[in-house]
């Protein structure tokens, strides 16, 4: 099967007194039509700049591409002239940001959002748009849709806010949905909302979507395919239960049992396992594996020698020493 | 009075706020707590969770009478919180404190990490400033930051060592009792860990009572002796964490834990899907706040409220059907 987006060496970074910091260094995926592929990692790993290079959305300046290549079907992103990409962009692919009340426009009614990249990408009229705008909105499974085409952002919960913004991003049928962190700023029954809908929208139209998360049972319960980042750079990726149930890289096993789940119930309070240290700041990585200073599991090998990303078993790869 | 004494007794909480109409119109008043009574013991930790709008930290500002309620009574360590004189509440705020969410907003930015400190110690007159600064580095090492953090500014530091600085505010006075208002939601993973860690070898040291205030019901879970679960103002389902986890009583507590993603591998729970979002209360509630969501909703549901019954020896819960 042929991807329907291929990320190859991407570098996102900036200038900084005349050095490039990267953000993140050279990370490689495919996202394959009909699945999800989630992004995790903790703040500051790059897993949002990776996605908002996508759709050309880093903020420039300071922010951005040194290297790489972003194929989408056949089309080279990065080298595409901006009219072409105004093309794609919210059409064939559009995106899902984490908070849904600095994404909307507080001065237009959730409608006029919603028609206007309908009117922008087909060749609908307003009035067809209006139906298609109620249609959109019943499908997110907003309550009387016809009302609320004019109602104002502020006039939403955050979680009807979130589906307005869903719908914006369906109004085109997208073939790929990148969505950042769409249900972090959400409370849990409005997430577990939110991740049914996107399931079954996936599933009716066969999108592809790249889910941006920190949190690993939102990824368990969406993914396909995982890929972990830390500091810029892509430690493990394979299938979610492959991942999950044998993880490689320390790191990946860190996160896994440092969340606490409510399986511990039962069993008087324990400690939770923790990943001592803190993520490095941006351009002061140290040398050798990016993770070494923080892994229990480190060898003399890996604080002088970057590891390479390597298969370890079909579709799994980690960048880690101790498999080799 | 039984015999072990209570350290904190919230009882018939009631607070309104004024409901903006449009065009600075205060006609109408938002209910955020519809009398919410319950008793703490000493070294108990004690969860509070409930969706954003359920009023869980208007609870515990108004235990420190940040706000004032409209009814109510709070009493701690025996004395009546709403009733003592503003000299002694600024002594019992001593053995009081509060952890904030946000450690990016709740440090002063212009002041030195050993100036943030510091400042309990000058406020309540404790000591002369040799000792002081002794106590700021035994707090220092206490909560695991290095000494020479101490001449630094608030800004110098990640999220979680920040939150480390917050706590160590927080413990500097020896304080009985601490209200800890999401305390690790604005963290990273790794970091929630090492912070749940902390405040847990803490209360082992320093036997101090947490009301926890949280929407992450795994981490309540895991750090929590008793949780009581909060609904539009109102307490719907309380009891120790075995109770609460493993028999949920109340359709809402149900839902809530049906919704908790799990990790790959876990044994999962049929999710229960609740339509709709957590309202306003207008007025006082006459009949059972989670009606309108609820999936097993009976004609009396829409008659009278449901008073919160105890249905095992300590389990609580408010609602027709289940007790």
């Amino acid at each position: 099967m042929h991807p329907l987006l291929e990320v190859k060496g991407l570098k996102v970074g900036f200038r900084f007194q005349n050095e490039t910091r990267l953000a993140v260094k050279g990370i490689s995926y495919q996202v394959f039509p009909g699945e999800t592929l989630a992004i995790v990692g903790e703040s500051g790993c790059g897993k949002s700049l990776s996605a908002l290079s996508i759709l050309r959305l880093l903020p420039y300046p300071p922010i951005e591409v040194f290297e790489g290549t972003i194929k989408f079907k056949s089309l080279d992103i990065l080298k595409m002239h901006r009219d072409a990409l105004n093309q794609i962009r919210g059409k064939a692919i559009s995106m899902v940001f984490q908070d849904p009340m600095t994404s909307l426009n507080p001065t237009y009614t959730i409608g006029n959002q919603i028609e206007e990249s309908i009117l922008r990408h087909t060749t609908l009229l307003k009035t067809e748009a209006r139906k298609k705008a109620i249609d959109l909105l019943e499908q997110v499974e907003i309550p009387s849709a016809q009302e609320k085409l004019y109602a104002y952002p502020h006039q939403l919960s955050g979680g009807m806010r979130q589906r307005a913004l869903i719908a914006i991003a369906l109004s085109c049928e997208p073939e790929l949905l990148i969505a950042d962190e769409p249900t972090t700023a959400l409370d849990v029954l409005i997430q577990a909302q939110i991740l049914e809908l996107l399931q079954k929208l996936k599933d009716d139209r066969s999108m592809s979507i790249l889910f941006i998360t920190h949190d690993l049972g939102v990824v368990s319960e969406i993914a396909q395919r995982v890929l972990v980042m830390y500091a810029g750079e892509i430690v493990e990726m394979g299938p979610v239960q492959n991942l999950f149930k044998e993880p490689l890289h320390p790191y990946t096993k860190g996160l896994i049992n440092s969340v606490p789940t409510l399986k511990n119930s039962t069993r008087r309070k324990s400690r939770l396992s923790e990943i001592p240290g803190q993520v490095p700041a941006l351009g002061d990585s140290p040398g050798g594996c990016s993770f070494h200073p923080r892994c229990p599991e480190a060898i003399d090998k890996c604080k002088t020698d970057a590891p390479p990303l390597k298969e370890y078993s079909p579709g799994h790869q980690a960048r880690c020493w101790l498999y080799e | 009075m039984a015999t072990i004494q209570n350290l904190l007794e919230v009882k018939d909480l009631t607070k309104t706020f004024p409901a903006k109409e449009g065009f600075g119109t205060f006609k109408q008043r938002v209910y955020a707590l519809n009398g919410v009574s319950f008793v703490m013991k000493e070294g108990e930790t004690l969860g509070l969770v409930g969706e954003s709008g359920s009023g869980k930290s208007t609870v515990g500002r108004l235990i420190l009478r940040l706000l004032e309620p409209d009814s109510g009574q709070i009493q701690f360590a025996g004395k009546n919180l709403l009733q003592v004189p503003p000299n002694e509440m600024r002594s019992l705020r001593k053995s009081m404190q509060i952890i904030f969410q946000d450690p990016f907003a709740s440090l002063n930015p212009k002041k030195t990490i050993e100036q943030i400190l510091e400042e309990p110690f000058i406020i309540h007159k404790i000591g002369d400033k040799k000792e002081r600064k002794e106590r700021v580095a035994t707090l220092l090492q206490k909560v695991g930051l290095r000494q020479e953090h101490r001449t630094q500014y608030p800004h110098e530091f990640s999220g979680g060592q920040r939150q480390r600085i917050g706590i160590a505010r927080a413990i500097a006075l020896n304080p009985k009792f601490i209200i800890a208002d999401e305390p690790v939601s604005a963290l990273d993973v790794s970091v929630r860990a090492q912070i749940l860690n902390l405040l847990q070898d803490l209360q082992n040291d320093l036997g101090i009572s947490f009301l926890f205030i949280s929407h992450d019901m795994s981490v309540v879970s895991h750090f929590c002796d008793r949780v009581a679960v909060l609904y539009l103002g109102k307490i719907i389902e309380m009891g120790n964490r075995q109770a609460i986890f493993e028999r949920p009583a109340h359709p809402y507590t149900e839902a809530l834990l049906s919704a908790v993603p799990q990790m790959y591998g876990e044994t999962k729970k049929r999710r229960i899907l609740i339509k709709g979002d957590i309202s306003n209360l207008r007025e006082a509630p006459g009949t059972c706040v989670f009606k309108n969501r609820c999936p097993i909703k009976e004609p009396v549901c829409d008659q009278e409220m449901p008073e919160l019954k105890e249905i095992t020896p300590g389990h609580f819960v408010a609602c027709h059907l289940r007790s």
